[in-house]
């Protein structure tokens, strides 16, 4: 957690797939010409989220089988910083769809259910700050966490490719992007790969920053300063 | 420079490779402008980390 390597090795992936990402050779599609290169930032703002959700999860049933508060606290900072990039990644995407589906919010599929998402989320923060003991806050927190989790995937992923929807690699998408762009363009997944790791490993930083920041709060409460 | 390695891999045509900032209709101030907003968050995530490291010695965590 403390390591430098893997900080830096995320920077020099950001600002790769900054330099490249500009100026790489992408694919002429109609509608969205050069924006396209939005793949490379405002979706790693969503995997990020849900990789930080996953890590979230993950503590929840640590803490379930534990019962170390440590793994409650884990779990609630992943979330928050998990937000925070689901934050990100819904602002990118409104304004990208600003110009190229006509309005910010659409009422896709793909744009409700990760709102749906994000309030599953906001709403986890308020109960385990609602209830005032730790352990209680963290056990009712952890299963909440897991529905929460759980919930992510239809919302996300399985609804929207059953449904008629804007966003690509779904069931009737209008636009011109279907749901071989991740597959075939090899120019675009040169640069969306990295980018996506960069992005994590930060996610994954900031994280540990909150993380540490939070365990030094609960030292000072319990030892009265 | 990074016109020369966009030549080679096939990224852009022979009569754009020019200076970095005049040619690409200056994309490579974009990249310029970007990365540097990138650097100081990144700086500013370092900044915290050392704050943080020093809290922790002294709270003994």
């Amino acid at each position: 957690m403390r390591k430098l390597w893997w900080k830096v090795l995320a920077i020099l992936l950001i600002l790769y797939s900054i330099v490249w990402g500009f100026t790489n050779k992408v694919p002429e599609l109609y509608l969205i010409y050069e924006s396209i290169r939005n793949l490379y930032y405002h979706v790693p703002m969503w995997m990020t989220m849900m990789l930080l959700f996953l890590f979230s999860f993950i503590n929840s049933l640590l803490f379930l089988s534990k019962q170390d508060l440590k793994w409650h606290y884990n779990a609630s900072e992943f979330a928050k910083v998990g937000l925070f990039f689901g934050c990100l990644g819904m602002a990118t995407g409104m304004e990208w769809a600003n110009f190229t589906w006509g309005q910010p919010w659409s009422n896709d599929p793909k744009q409700t259910g990760s709102a749906l998402t994000m309030l599953i989320y906001f709403a986890y923060l308020v109960l385990i700050s609602s209830v005032k003991n730790p352990k209680k806050s963290g056990t009712i927190g952890a299963v909440y966490n897991i529905f929460g989790f759980v919930l992510m995937f239809p919302l996300i992923y399985i609804l929207p490719s059953m449904s008629e929807s804007l966003h690509p690699g779904t069931g009737g998408a209008e636009g011109g992007l279907g749901s071989n762009l991740f597959a075939s363009d090899l120019n675009m997944r040169l640069v969306f790969y990295p980018a996506v790791i960069g992005w994590f490993l930060i996610g994954i930083w900031i994280s540990t920053l909150f993380i540490r920041l939070k365990r030094i709060q609960v030292k000072l409460i319990n030892s009265d300063f | 420079m990074l016109n020369h390695i966009l030549l080679l891999t096939n990224q852009i045509n022979e009569e754009e490779v020019t200076g970095l900032f005049q040619s690409n209709g200056k994309i490579g101030v974009v990249i310029l402008v970007l990365s540097t907003i990138f650097l100081g968050l990144m700086i500013a995530l370092f900044i915290m980390e050392r704050r943080i490291k020093k809290l922790e010695k002294k709270v003994g965590a």
